[in-house]
């Protein structure tokens, strides 16, 4: 990588939570880096808390008392040494204001520049800016009010689709499949912009049906070199948030994947850009791909990258942010096998997808084999509140095709035991092990069409099934009689265990 | 001897199980019976709430968690929503139909005296044995009726914990 004109940061802290903190923990630790956490007072026994060498409270329980307040982590951050600021993904990644003040303590924040953050931040901006440069945009606009989008509406035909200028996550967003609708959607898009962004501009563009999610990773350095990393497909989505994403996409040829990989550097040269991005596009049937957005962050999903490409992305990212240039050139990139990622939400599949919270009494994460990794936030104990995301941990596998990686996929997920709240597992399963999945005809609406019954099945227990409720009910009842009437002892070992305990 | 009637969540479907150890000189194995099946079956508990089943040669880790109404369990890679339904027996009340067949010593002590012989009925929360620790008394019970089947201790012994003091069985006369 070359060595850092100023020499490497000695101490990083990671102003996050979950998986990516412990993530982020790992990489610092290999990279020999002192690694600073912080967290909520529900998040202080948490597993991103013991995986860094340091914590801090952030003292509250909302993301708005604790891990957006930028000016606690800045305090933390300067009273206890850290050179440089992570801030994963969410929360304060994509606050231009927050790598601005960051940059003005001192603090070296790891990530693309105030500015870069700042115009990608603002959709409209983004989509004018890159199609000035000549990315290729879906047809659309942007008014100051709902009859300036009509107008745009009654050009551009239905369906269409109204999106948040501040959008990300899904919010604030709605599909009108026709002018009747229009209005309504209008103002609802509006008003849930406004509530979850302050700030509820608006704009409309074309619809595309069955559209497939490919999304190219980009990367440059301080010295203005720039490569894409190819591309992840994010069909699979509930509610606009993707829940698989695979890496390379069965949708690309390699003609395709050199038009789109274009278009992604395009952007990115166009911006400048350093560190870790992210180029969005929709894919429509006739292989014609348009601009979505820029995620100036690192990708929830971007193990399938890691994996696919040999690279660490944070290590890069931290390397980058150190004034280190690139370590390779576009030519030098050349993707090996094939990488997918599930993501495990604490939510209930046959319900609407609503979030479960809980205490996690099992996490027992299939261990083992070639090519599969766990990113995961939670152990035994750990509480899901609801304060938070519900993504609990990401699991990973990487094959040497694809027909291999689903398989792998499909027997990590039969294998994978969470207990103490409702995940969506088993969900993952029926997906994966959908036929149209195993042919790779995926596109944004893959769920709609082919799995709103597989989240209502109630399949039959097993006979193992019955035995083991037999058996914990047996138990805790023993348990229970033993404790009622046994005053002394009642730590005895043979209590937790029963009186028929038989090994 | 445990017989349950187990139900799934939205209480459709029931089944009557009975998993019954095979006997004291085999730890872990179990005859199961639900409905017209019945199988030999060893659990090898990993834990208090997880471990192994073999059913018909095939090895199937689980894991349960109890809840006040119900136990998860997930094997097979699925999670099974389980809840205890009314007595199979169809005798005790309030659900708590879960039987035993052993009281052990829950302390290392004395057997100060039993209070039951082999063959006699007895109801739920009688005195079975007491036992001394400490120089404290303590009654030992169980929360059903049954009969004893055999005394394994005597007045006088001193016990370790978990020594086994009294073989239980069902009262077919109150079945």
């Amino acid at each position: 990588m070359g060595i850092p004109p100023f020499g490497m940061f000695s101490k990083v802290l990671i102003a996050n939570r979950g998986e990516i903190a412990v993530r982020i923990a790992q990489t610092l630790r290999e990279m020999g880096i002192g690694s600073v956490a912080v967290y909520s007072t529900p998040d202080s026994g948490a597993l991103h808390v013991a995986s860094a060498d340091e914590a801090y409270p952030l003292e509250g329980e909302s993301a708005g008392d604790t891990y957006l307040r930028g000016d606690k982590i800045i305090e933390i951050a300067v009273s206890h040494g850290v050179e440089a600021i992570h801030p994963g993904y969410g929360f304060l990644s994509e606050n231009a204001e927050f790598a601005q003040a960051c940059a003005d303590a001192g603090l070296t924040f790891i990530g693309p520049t105030p500015e870069v953050i700042r115009q990608m931040g603002d959709k409209i901006v983004a989509k004018k800016v890159l199609a000035d440069a000549g990315v290729p945009m879906l047809p659309g606009g942007s008014a100051n009010d709902a009859s300036g989008l009509k107008k745009h509406a009654s050009r551009i035909g239905y369906p269409a689709i109204i999106k948040a200028a501040a959008g990300g996550g899904g919010r604030g967003m709605r599909i009108v499949k026709k002018a009747a609708d229009l209005k309504q959607a209008i103002e609802a898009a509006q008003r849930e912009a406004g509530a979850a962004f302050a700030d509820s501009r608006v704009f409309i563009e074309k619809y595309i049906e069955k559209a497939r999610h490919i999304e190219f990773q980009i990367f440059g350095d301080s010295h203005g070199n720039v490569v894409h990393m190819f591309e992840r497909e994010c069909s699979i989505q509930r509610r606009h948030q993707k829940i698989i994403e695979e890496s390379p996409s069965p949708g690309l040829d390699p003609a395709l994947r050199k038009r789109m990989g274009e278009s992604a550097v395009l952007a990115a040269k166009t911006l400048g850009y350093s560190n870790a991005g992210t180029v969005e596009f929709m894919l429509d049937a006739n292989g014609d791909h348009y601009f979505l957005e820029v995620n100036t962050r690192l990708q929830v999903e971007h193990p399938v990258t890691e994996m696919t490409l040999g690279q660490d992305l944070v290590r890069l990212q931290v390397c980058v942010a150190n004034g280190a240039k690139l370590p390779f050139g576009q030519d030098d990139l050349q993707p090996r096998g094939h990488a997918i990622e599930c993501r495990i939400y604490a939510e209930d599949a046959r319900n609407g997808f609503t979030p479960s919270i809980g205490m996690i009494a099992h996490h027992a994460a299939p261990l083992g084999g070639h090519g599969v990794r766990v990113d995961s936030g939670i152990s035994r104990g750990s509480l899901v509140t609801v304060h938070y995301d519900a993504m609990l941990a990401k699991l990973v596998v990487w094959a040497a095709d694809r027909p291999a990686a689903v398989d792998s996929m499909k027997s990590a997920l039969e294998r994978y035991a969470v207990l103490g709240v409702t995940t969506n597992i088993e969900f993952l399963r029926a997906v994966v092990g959908h036929s149209a999945f195993a042919a790779g005809h995926l596109h944004t609406g893959f769920l709609d069409e082919h799995c709103s019954a597989l989240a209502h099945s109630d399949e039959e227990p097993p006979p193992e099934a019955l035995i083991a409720a037999a058996w914990a009910l047996a138990k805790s009842q023993v348990d229970r009689s033993l404790g009622e009437r046994v005053t002394q002892a009642v730590t005895s070992p043979w209590q937790e265990a029963g009186p028929w305990r038989s090994c | 001897m445990m017989k349950l009637l187990l139900k799934n969540q939205s209480g459709e479907k029931a089944w009557d199980v009975d998993l019954t150890r095979v006997s004291p000189s085999q730890p872990g194995s179990y005859t199961f019976a639900s409905g017209e099946q019945q199988s030999q079956v060893d659990i090898k508990p990993a834990g208090a709430d997880r471990g192994l089943i073999r059913l018909h040669g095939r090895v199937s880790p689980f894991y349960t968690v109890r809840n006040k109404h119900h136990v998860d369990v997930w094997v097979h890679g699925k999670v099974f929503r389980i809840e205890q339904a009314q007595a199979a027996t169809g005798r005790a009340a309030g659900g708590a139909v879960v039987h035993s067949n052993v009281l052990i010593a829950p302390m290392p002590g004395t057997v100060l005296r039993i209070e039951v012989e082999t063959g006699q009925s007895f109801g739920p929360h009688d005195p079975l044995i007491i036992i001394e620790s400490m120089k404290m008394e303590t009654t030992l019970s169980v929360p059903h009726a049954g009969r004893v089947k055999s005394i394994t201790c005597k007045e006088g012994d001193l016990v370790a914990m978990g020594a086994m003091l009294v073989q239980l069985e069902d009262d077919q006369d109150n079945g």
